[in-house]
């Protein structure tokens, strides 16, 4: 079995990759994304294996084999149908538009679609799971064998791309159980059954990431593709994507360790400390002599750390067996469906390939290529929900050249949201006002730093345009120069040491840029950068000066 | 005709085999075997239907006579199995059955030994078959609402409730010991 370091193809985009990035070849030092944890083995030859084993609970309006509805907060127990509560005498009925999705899903990543899977059931006892057993597809699942591509930022400033693959094993639609509250007081637990049945995609991801934050990186990614083709929302504090960590490590070339599972991970961020966390604790008991156990543990995102789970005892036997209820699911091309078939009966693979929509990776690529943007640039831009649309608006509305509409999006704009945790769509400030104030930048009527001014005025939200706002705090490029001229020789005058400092070292630029300082101060930002450092070079070098004795 | 008996016996086989070896009186088990019968009946495969209904008699604690009456003319075709204790013990874990006693596991042995009257029929090279239905067209819904909003009648059906919710014992309770286990049951109306 090759490592996972090997098997994973690494295009550095940019530079070359820096040695302590979890790429290189011997990883004794990497940082994790948020909380810089440095994970390190000591004798510098273990490296780690993490699979992952993703839910993704599907965007549909109805369950998977009952018509209730799918809907996230309702009172407990309201949208349970009679198959859901497993009472006797209920059958399933598959779900149209689930296959549909787990099919999308499937070619959008690359894999080989089953034209017939089977259903299997999984048996094992919990309260939350009413029939017994669950409905999954663990012999022949709908899609297998395709390929998550992944880019993750390094680099001590991140704005480094490292490309990465992550083989998918397959990818199979299954039941979800309820949700079962736990009552310790009472010594109780309190079962909904509203997300019983509901429809879920596992995707089973190959273990060829060695990190935590090649598993957020892909995570973030499978989120993406998902959200743009609709099948599933992606929002992981919903649980509508559930990702379980296989952690394990071992020493190049020796067989993989023993594994443990990671449960309970409730964002991407924690799934990152999670599997760093459980890294590290590996590592030290392997150095340490021991071994590891094969065990499940839950993360408790409030002590940052792994603990095991008490409920799993031992090896589960699931008796895994053919579902008796349903026939085959055969899917159908335009050449090979049966004649006189109802159109509604049957899925077209082929025809769900041609509706894919635009996935994250292509957006990537367009908007370098149309607009000459840097690839972090159109990283950043597709990571924030609905920029690229506010960006290519605000392109199209300007003069601007979109390097430019770019730095001002990314710096002024996202900055600004990400103070006030606001989402794109509820920015004050729309694409076409911002369109406005850089046409004004870019005509040369406002300085650059009487523009941020403006944004700020934007920010508000009173409704007044650039142009008005502009107007009213008189905040128009002074162009005048005699106007400038005058205010240069008032800060020359007022500061006669720094004159004379001038004087003694030609051209000391410390102090030219602290008079244009001053100048700058005393116009509000008014006046044209360019200008008052001709004017004021132009002045101090003008003999006589005043209060200067020769 | 011949090839499709011969199908329907060697899916009986497979199945068989595993679920008589994991979870004889299961109900899982007892409801797929209940489905072959009825739908064995109506295809009129008569000779399969008889051996689902010798298959189901022994199901059942206690049922050891209607082994001897219906069966009269069976061998053992292999030799006799023995099933080790940790075993019987892994087997009432998973599916919550109760042995009892030696005579529970005798019974069960014995039923292994007469199913294994399926290899008398030879399955080379036949592809086996997990369902009757492989050649009917899976139904797909479409995705609308229709069902669901039935809250109280379901609530009714438990007898412990709680602000709509079901109420459960907290988390698994993992089965206790055989010697625990024999004082719980001592005072049970089984």
């Amino acid at each position: 079995m090759s490592t996972s370091l090997s098997s994973c193809s690494s295009r550095s985009r940019s530079a070359s990759v820096q040695p302590g990035s979890p790429s290189a070849a011997s990883a004794r030092h990497w940082n994790s994304s948020a909380s810089s944890l440095r994970i390190s083995s000591i004798e510098g030859s273990l490296v780690g294996v993490v699979g992952l084993e993703i839910h993704a609970q599907i965007y549909a309006s109805t369950k998977l084999f009952s018509s209730s509805q799918v809907c996230f907060s309702s009172p407990p127990n309201s949208s349970v149908s009679f198959f859901d509560a497993a009472l006797p005498g209920t059958l399933p009925v598959l779900n149209r538009r689930c296959v549909e999705a787990a099919v999308m899903t499937g070619l959008a990543l690359g894999c080989t679609i089953n034209k017939r899977s089977l259903f299997d059931r999984k048996h094992y006892f919990y309260a939350d799971l009413p029939a017994g057993y669950q409905i999954t597809q663990q012999r022949l699942p709908i899609a297998v064998g395709g390929r998550l591509s992944y880019s993750h930022l390094v680099g001590r400033k991140r704005n480094q791309v490292v490309d990465k693959n992550v083989r998918i094993k397959q990818i199979q639609l299954e039941q979800d159980s309820g949700k079962s509250l736990h009552d310790s007081y009472r010594s109780q637990t309190l079962i909904d059954l509203n997300r019983a049945g509901v429809g879920l995609m596992e995707l089973v991801l190959e273990p060829d990431m060695s990190c935590g934050e090649e598993a957020a990186a892909a995570v973030r990614e499978l989120q993406l593709i998902l959200q743009a083709l609709g099948t599933c929302q992606g929002n992981m504090s919903e649980g509508q994507l559930r990702v379980d960590a296989n952690v394990s490590v071992h020493r190049p070339g020796e067989p993989l360790g023993v594994r443990t599972e990671v449960k309970n991970i409730n964002s991407a961020r924690f799934l990152a400390r999670a599997i760093d966390y459980e890294l590290q604790r590996q590592m030290a008991v392997v150095e340490g002599g021991g071994t590891v156990l094969n065990e499940t543990r839950a993360f408790d995102f409030k002590s940052g750390q792994t603990v095991p789970m008490r409920d799993k005892e031992g090896l589960q036997d699931y008796r895994f067996m053919p579902e008796p209820n349903l026939p085959p699911l055969i899917l159908y091309e335009r050449e090979t469906v049966p004649a006189h078939t109802d159109p509604r009966q049957v899925v077209l693979v082929d025809q769900l390939q041609e509706q894919l929509p635009e996935l994250p990776r292509v957006t990537r690529d367009r908007l370098v290529t149309t607009y000459g943007i840097l690839p972090e640039h159109s990283f950043t831009l597709v990571n924030e929900d609905g920029l690229v649309d506010y960006f290519v608006g605000v392109v199209q509305q300007t003069r601007a050249e979109p390097k430019k509409v770019i730095g001002w999006v990314l710096n002024d704009l996202l900055g600004l949201l990400k103070q006030q945790c606001l989402t794109v769509s509820q920015s004050p400030v729309s694409p076409n006002a911002l369109a406005e104030l850089l046409d004004l930048l870019e005509a040369g009527s406002i300085s650059s730093p009487a523009a941020k001014l403006v944004l700020q005025e934007l920010w508000k939200g009173s409704g007044k345009s650039a142009k008005h706002i502009v107007e009213e705090q008189g905040l128009g490029l002074m162009r005048d120069r005699s106007e400038i001229q005058q205010v240069c020789r008032r800060v020359i005058d007022s500061h006669p040491d720094e004159v004379r400092t001038h004087a003694l070292r030609a051209g000391n630029k410390n102090v030219l840029n602290k008079l244009i300082g001053q100048v700058r101060k005393q116009t509000k930002g008014r006046a044209d950068p360019q200008l008052v450092r001709a004017i004021l070079e132009e002045e101090l070098s003008r003999p006589p000066f005043h209060g200067e004795t020769t | 005709m011949k090839e499709r008996q011969l199908r329907y016996r060697s899916c009986l086989i497979k199945s068989c085999s595993a679920v008589c070896a994991c979870e004889l009186y299961g109900f899982a088990c007892l409801q797929f075997y209940v489905y072959m019968l009825t739908f064995l009946y109506s295809r009129g495969c008569g000779g399969a239907v008889g051996w689902s209904a010798v298959l189901l008699s022994p199901v059942g604690l206690g049922f050891e006579s209607r082994l001897g009456c219906l069966a009269t003319d069976w061998r053992p075709v292999l030799g006799p199995t023995k099933v080790p204790p940790d075993l019987v013990d892994k087997l009432e874990r998973l599916a919550l059955l109760d042995f009892r006693n030696q005579d529970g596991v005798d019974c069960l042995e014995k039923a292994i030994r007469f199913a294994d009257q399926l290899h008398v029929v030879n399955t080379n090279g036949v592809e086996p078959m997990d369902s009757v239905l492989e050649d009917r067209a899976l139904f797909l819904r479409e995705d609308h609402v229709e069902e669901g909003d039935c809250a109280e009648a379901l609530l009714r059906l438990s007898k412990n409730t709680l602000e709509g919710y079901f109420v459960a014992p907290p988390g698994n309770i993992p089965l206790p010991e055989r010697e625990d286990r024999a004082a719980l049951l001592k005072h049970s109306e089984f």
